[in-house]
């Protein structure tokens, strides 16, 4: 099965539309940088204003982890189309090709063959997602520094400490790979019924796009539905920025408001995942290979 | 003779159409055996099904005594193929593509047998360009290479010398003659061109709109004292019903709605039409073929559609 992980994976990095992905989240993520490194200041001052007049504000609160959670939460709405560029490809890109038809008559079984290019997909998302968190984390911690993080809400502010912060990176970092995977998965299913990428890649998107909308619209119609849909669960990653805290009012150093929540989604998405993979079995072990 | 595919009245369909109906051949080992037909005869849906690229709607193809389709892996592994185009990985380059279809086949080839495989098809000095620079010749004496490079027992090309120049042509041609002589390898090799068949093959098939026409050995399906008589009758189920019950029915190659195909020699003509007229059966001609070229080019132009069973 390694073999088959390797060669696809060393199929994918030869690649250049591979590269567009890293290109495009490292020229994002610099530009954000950029933005902030300028006019940073002033910004934060003109969020804070309502805060300012009411709280003496100590310390730099333009730091590298306000910087990566904003880039998360920017980034993490335009990354499934970078991810659907590779995923949507895996299949319809060796039938339009016409390698499809080679490669499947080499002594390897649909299963495993279908099996080993799914792999190499979430590899190449979470190496993006690794990608991903060097540039907005390491780089702005870099740039602009470490100090407490300070969340502003709708309705409340979050304040966490900066020694509770990064590990809260991590596992962000680890479930949005969770999330983006499930756009990979479904970005795959749909190459297989594709003889050309740009299909599975609008079909991919086009879910996506229709499925926020639901989730942003509230109406009832739609809201029996939310519950299921993956992109309801694909922004989840923020559960981890919202800290429990004690009796005395005090924040619990390690500690999430509501774990079961991010887990109930994080489950939701394995689902999803291990159904498209099994989707993508069925199907290309029943379809004829005509291209 | 030691048969290494059988193939048995395999039959595809896509829907209403049927691309291929009642297929059987044998090729067998060190065979160069020529599948033959027009554009769009079948070949490359039965060279799919060959290669499980496509499930048969019915029939059964048996590789090395082995069911195709419950020993897949194990046939596969000794079966080496280039289908239709020879499309290959584009920004991979020649030498990529080699290793890449090479370690797909379970085996890990080493820089020294990939050179060697580039060689057998004059392709060297491109070892390390990318694909998208090739030429189609040259693509195709690499899908060629491909199709080789895991030392497979069985070889199955599918057009094989598409655009290519007389020289690539007559390489080509060298190469699979020389496949099947020196290194004892079982060729499939399917094309339009009679001509080119005629120059490789030991055995042979015809096909026309997915059916068998003929089948035999080049010599045999050539030979001047043989000819292949087309008869068509007012009523030719009751012609092929006849022929199958007569000392002529090993010799029926083809039956259809409008005509039945006998390969006699040339001596039986008047027997057969006489024993036919006795018979009862309303002739309205009977056509005989010199040569399988002849044969093949008034097939194409002669034999009515058939309706889809």
């Amino acid at each position: 099965m390694w073999n088959l992980v390797s060669l696809e994976l060393f199929k994918i990095f030869r690649k250049p539309r591979t590269y567009i992905a890293f290109a495009a989240i490292s020229a994002i993520i610099g530009l954000i940088q950029l933005g902030f490194y300028v006019d940073g200041e002033a910004y934060i001052k003109f969020g804070m204003q309502a805060l300012s007049d009411n709280f003496d504000i100590e310390g730099k609160v333009l730091n590298g982890y306000l910087l990566a959670y904003i880039i998360l939460q920017t980034l993490l709405i335009h990354v499934p189309l970078l991810i659907a560029l590779v995923a949507g490809d895996m299949i319809s890109g060796e039938a339009n090709m016409g390698t499809l038809r080679l490669l499947v008559s080499k002594p390897v079984s649909r299963d495993k063959l279908i099996s080993a290019k799914l792999i190499a997909s979430c590899i190449y998302t979470i190496m993006l997602l690794i990608w991903m968190a060097i540039c907005a984390l390491f780089l702005s911690i870099l740039i602009f520094g470490t100090d407490d993080l300070i969340i502003m809400k709708s309705e409340q502010v979050t304040q966490i400490l900066e020694a509770d912060s990064l590990w809260r990176y991590f596992a962000a970092f680890g479930f949005a790979a969770l999330a983006m995977i499930t756009v990979a998965s479904l970005a795959f299913f749909l190459s297989i019924f594709s003889e050309n990428s740009i299909g599975p890649i609008i079909a991919c998107m086009s879910i996506v796009i229709v499925f926020t909308i639901m989730n942003t619209l509230n109406l009832p119609i739609f809201n029996q539905v939310k519950p299921f849909l993956f992109t309801s669960h694909m922004l989840a990653w923020k559960g981890f920025f919202d800290v429990k805290i004690n009796a005395d009012n005090e924040q619990i150093i390690g500690s999430i408001e509501n774990i079961n929540a991010v887990m109930k989604s994080a489950g939701i998405l394995l689902i999803y995942i291990v159904g498209f993979w099994l989707a993508s079995i069925v199907v290309f072990r029943r379809k004829d290979i005509l291209s | 003779m030691i048969p290494v595919i059988e193939v048995t009245r395999l039959s595809k369909r896509f829907g209403d159409f049927q691309a291929v109906r009642d297929l059987s051949f044998t090729v067998n080992k060190g065979d160069v055996y020529g599948f033959l037909g027009q554009n769009g005869a079948g070949k490359s849906t039965t060279i799919r099904m060959l290669l499980t690229l496509i499930r048969p709607s019915s029939g059964s193809i048996v590789i090395e005594g082995e069911n195709l389709f419950t020993h897949r892996e194990k046939i596969l592994q000794h079966t080496g193929a280039m289908i239709e185009k020879p499309d290959l990985y584009d920004y991979l380059t020649a030498a990529e593509n080699l290793t890449v279809f090479a370690r797909l086949s379970g085996f890990k080839p080493t820089r020294k047998l990939i050179m060697e495989k580039l060689e057998m098809v004059g392709l060297t000095s491109r070892a390390g360009s990318k694909i998208k620079t090739f030429s189609q010749g040259m693509k195709q004496r690499l899908g060629i290479a491909v199709a080789m490079v895991h030392d497979p027992s069985l070889i199955i090309l599918d057009e094989p010398t598409n655009g290519l120049d007389p020289q690539g042509i007559a390489d080509i041609r060298k190469l699979i003659i020389s496949l099947s002589r020196d290194f004892g390898k079982t060729l499939l090799v399917s094309s339009h061109l009679l001509g080119e068949m005629e120059q490789m093959a030991t055995r042979m098939i015809i096909i026309h709109q997915g059916a068998k026409i003929v089948e035999g050995e080049i010599k045999d399906l050539l030979d001047p004292e043989h000819v292949i008589l087309e008869i068509f009758a007012v009523n030719n189920d009751l012609c092929r019903q006849w022929l199958n019950t007569s000392a002529w029915s090993d010799k029926l190659q083809f039956s259809e709605t409008a005509v039945s195909v006998v390969k006699i020699h040339r001596s039986e003509i008047p027997e057969i039409t006489r024993e036919m007229v006795m018979a009862g059966i309303d002739i309205l001609s009977v056509k005989p073929k010199n040569t399988l070229e002849e044969y093949f080019l008034s097939l194409t132009k002669q034999v009515p559609d058939v309706e889809p069973r």
